[in-house]
């Protein structure tokens, strides 16, 4: 029986996990700023139309 | 008070001090921040060099033949499993005990980096298993131990998840995580303990290690490389968490802010 199957599908599980784990956070970092800037801008629109003079 | 004393105590109050600052999470973003791509680079550097020698330079097994070369993921991996929970049980009784939120998040951050740990050796441990003792699996007490490992990890994952508040999820999970603590030793002990197909144990930290050098060398690099890679994830997941949490913060504004302009 050839062991080199074995060997090549225990390494590729380790590389495929370990890349996930190290993609993961810095995904989930741009999500959480991306998340954040934009709710920043809503509240800067927000405070900008409250702040424009009702014309007569 | 003699100079040596003074210098100890010096060392001791900064380091104190540096505890302390590192508690706060703004200052825990920037250092880990900084500490990412050294700690990233390094864990591959050492891996590089640990593959290299247990891939190319170490020679196969007398008994197992190449199948041998799983171990050089396998074991590290399964060390790694066991750390990764003892620090996320450490973290979470530090946080459950002093209320420190960033204790909490890191006890968090640990669970899904000991969880991938537990999965690869689960996998590799399979996939050793089938060209050496003929089977992928067996209810055997080592491997049915390290299953119960994976399902606690994944149990402190959902508890965290499953509460709205993150720091009510996170003393519950953290529970949990020293509840789960009981399963270490039955892990460890398992292959003394019972009867297991799984070998006893072939490295000992006081000596008497039953394996060569030539596989030896390679298979703590591996070691070091895995400890290294724990601590750049751990500390790249607390960050998100930072992040998340400290959301209203000023700081945090301002960094999304600078972020969106670069």
């Amino acid at each position: 029986m050839s062991h080199t199957p074995f060997i090549v599908a225990a390494y590729a599980v380790f590389a495929v996990v370990f890349l996930a784990d190290a993609i993961a956070p810095w995904l989930a970092r741009r999500r959480v700023l991306s998340q954040l800037h934009s709710r920043l801008a809503r509240e800067q629109r927000r405070r900008n139309e409250a702040e424009v003079p009702e014309t007569p | 008070v003699r100079g040596g004393d003074q210098v100890e105590c010096f060392l001791m109050n900064a380091l104190t001090l540096w505890f302390h600052k590192l508690g706060s999470p703004p200052y825990f973003y920037r250092f880990a921040g900084r500490l990412l791509p050294w700690l990233y680079g390094a864990s591959l550097a050492i891996a590089a060099v640990g593959l290299w020698l247990g891939l190319v330079r170490a020679p196969a097994d007398y008994l197992q033949g190449e199948s041998v070369r799983i171990m050089y993921i396998h074991v590290p991996c399964a060390w790694m499993s066991l750390f990764a929970y003892i620090a996320m049980a450490v973290a979470g009784f530090v946080g459950l005990v002093w209320h420190i939120k960033l204790s909490e998040l890191v006890a968090m951050a640990c669970a899904p980096v000991g969880a991938a740990f537990t999965f690869v050796t689960l996998v590799s441990g399979s996939l050793w298993g089938r060209p050496t003792w003929g089977t992928y699996w067996v209810w055997d007490a080592r491997l049915t131990s390290e299953l119960v490992l994976l399902f606690l990890y994944f149990g402190v994952m959902g508890l965290y998840r499953a509460f709205d508040d993150p720091r009510r999820g996170a003393r519950a999970a953290s529970l949990l995580a020293l509840i789960g603590i009981v399963n270490l030793p039955i892990v460890h002990y398992s292959v003394v303990w019972w009867n297991t197909l799984h070998q006893g144990q072939s490295v000992s930290l006081m000596g008497g290690s039953t394996i060569d050098t030539s596989m030896l060398v390679p298979l703590l690099l591996m070691a070091a490389a895995t400890h290294v890679w724990f601590f750049a994830s751990v500390f790249a997941r607390a960050r998100v968490a930072v992040l998340e949490q400290e959301a209203g913060k000023d700081w945090v504004r301002e960094l999304a802010r600078a972020e969106a302009a670069a």
